[in-house]
Order: structure tokens, then sequence, then C-alpha cells
């Protein structure tokens, strides 16, 4: 589905972000892959896909780091254009309420998920403007829908801003045929979510129609249709991954 | 019995033991929000071997509350 497209995804040692690595080389794309602190989910990805190697552009950045997001920005845009662009990542998830929050928790969550993504989009674009395609999506949360969640309000904002561009740069990408989505994913299986507590997956799953939290995998799949050519006529929107969870 | 629930709601809750009444609750302990007081329910349902139904997770509002639906699993608290 993928074929030869080159595609920029941040967190891509997440367990969000590494699924979402793994189906897409499985479609032979041409992956940029951008990781901080630890490599060793994109290492044992390598190592299962070893044919594919070659596919595989790896950096290691800081994106709350606006010289080391430059740098590597213009890296990746020395050697080829990019075709799509992948942005899914996050802190980890601390229960607070507000008053117990700061204004430096609001800021990192803002400046990671939409800060970093705005700045990076900036060095990315002019190629795929001049390309006249583009694919970008943000992976989002479905606490941006419906009520939120008590004592997540520094994650909520981060989402949220980011939704806001989101939608913002789908309008003024449009005429360029360039598309931006988000995916909002309810409850999902990863290590983000191993220390919450039993009871919470449990009311979670009860609330389900599909009857399960999601798993990577869901998420990668929608990734993949939206940046395949399959989502060509999609911009601007913000898909929830729910398993009927929530409905608009 | 109520000894060993206040001391998990004092560990949940990052109270004081001796601030734990029947009365305590989201409305009188601050740390006691949503996501704490699931905490809660698991650490309770480990430590007195029961499982809790989700129409009495709701019902809690108090602790005497967590304990009308402790008696009501079998366990016997000495106040």
């Amino acid at each position: 589905m993928l074929n030869g497209k080159r595609i920029v995804i941040t967190g891509a040692n997440g367990g969000i972000g590494n699924s979402i690595c793994e189906i897409f080389l499985k479609n032979n794309a041409k992956l940029v892959l951008l990781y901080n602190n630890n490599r060793d989910n994109i290492d044992q990805l390598l190592k299962n896909y070893k044919n594919y190697k070659s596919n595989v552009e790896i950096f290691q950045v800081d994106l709350l780091n606006d010289s080391q997001l430059q740098n590597t920005a213009n890296s990746i845009i020395s050697t080829n254009n990019i075709d799509g662009i992948v942005h899914c990542v996050t802190l980890p998830i601390v229960y607070k309420n507000f008053l117990q929050k700061t204004w430096k928790d609001y800021q990192m969550n803002i400046e990671l998920q939409t800060k970093s993504f705005l700045e990076l989009v900036r060095y990315l674009i002019p190629s795929m403007k001049k390309q006249k395609h583009g694919k970008i999506v943000n992976v989002l949360s479905s606490v941006v829908v419906g009520k939120p969640i008590s004592g997540l309000s520094d994650y909520i904002v981060g989402k949220y801003s980011l939704l806001g561009l989101s939608k913002a740069l789908s309008t003024e990408l449009g005429p360029f045929n360039i598309n931006v989505n988000c995916i909002s994913p309810s409850m999902t299986n990863t290590t983000l979510i191993e220390n919450f507590p039993s009871k919470l997956k449990e009311i979670m799953i009860s609330q389900t129609p599909l009857g399960r939290i999601g798993e990577k995998d869901d998420v990668a799949s929608l990734a993949l249709f939206l940046c395949s050519n399959y989502s060509n006529y999609i911009t601007g929107e913000n898909i929830l991954l729910t398993g009927g969870q929530t409905m608009y | 019995m109520s000894k060993k629930l206040y001391n998990l709601i004092s560990k949940v809750m990052s109270v004081e033991v001796f601030q734990i009444n029947d009365e305590s609750g989201p409305e009188t302990i601050e740390s006691w929000d949503s996501f704490h007081g699931l905490v809660l329910v698991d650490e309770i349902e480990n430590n007195f071997q029961i499982k809790f139904t989700l129409e009495e997770i709701i019902d809690v509002k108090k602790v005497v509350d967590i304990k009308r639906h402790l008696k009501n699993h079998g366990v016997i608290l000495d106040d």
C-alpha cells in the first residue's frame, strides 16, 4: 500500500509508533524513524525484518530541543523528499488533579505534542508542497472527544492543541494535495497503561461494544490507511478508534 | 479489619490514617479522584479477596459505603 513512500515517524520506539513502523515496513514504505531515549523496540524490529533494513533511516533527537530538531529535519530533507509524517509521541501519563500540576506540566505536553510537530512540519512541508502530495497523521486520544477523564488535564490540553493545529493545517495544506488527519484511540494496550488499575481496564471493556480495549495494531492499521492512496479524499478528520465506546 | 481498610485508604490516597473516618470520601480527601478511587478498589479487592460489581463501585461516596459493601461480601469489620 505504501510502495516506496518515504515516511517520517516520531515516537518510533513507543508501543503504537513501533507497531506503525512494522505495518509500514510490511507495506514497503521507506521509513525515517525518530526516537529519543531508547531504541530497543526499533532494534528488535530491524532484527525481525532484516531484509527491510535498507529501507530504514534512524535518528536520535530530542524533539523539545529546537536545534536538534532543526538539524535532524535538515538531514532528512537533504537526501530525498518526504511523502508522509506520522506523529505519535507522548509523555508518560500522570494522574493528578489540576491543582497538583504546574504550568510546566502543561507546557511540556504542549511542546512535545504541538510545538515539535509544528517545527518538524515547517521543515518538511516545502518538499511535500513541491511534489503536490503528502500525508500527515497525528495520533491523539479519545480524550479530545466528549467528557474528558479527570486527572489528565495537562495531557488533554496537549492533545487538544495538536487537534486544533491539525485542523488548521488541513485547511492550509489542502490546496497542495496534502492530507492532514488525526487518529484518536481510546485506552490502548501499551506500556503507557501498565500501571493503570485493573478495575479501570475492566470498566473500559464493559463500556466498549466490541468488548475489548484497543491494540497497537488497530491504530497502526488506520495509520496505514491514512497514509495510503485509499484515503486521498479524507482530510481534517479526527477518526475515533474506540471499539464503539465513544460515538458522535 | 477496619484498621486494614483505613491503612489501604491511607496508602492509596497518601493521607494519615487518623484523618480517615466513616464520612471520608472524595469530598473530604483531595487526592480521592476517580483514578485513585479505582486504585483503591483494586487494593481492596486484592486484600480482602472479593470482587466489587460496577454498581457497588459507582455507589461508593464515603468510607461507610465501602464498609457496607464489604459486609455484603461477607467481610467482618470490627470497628
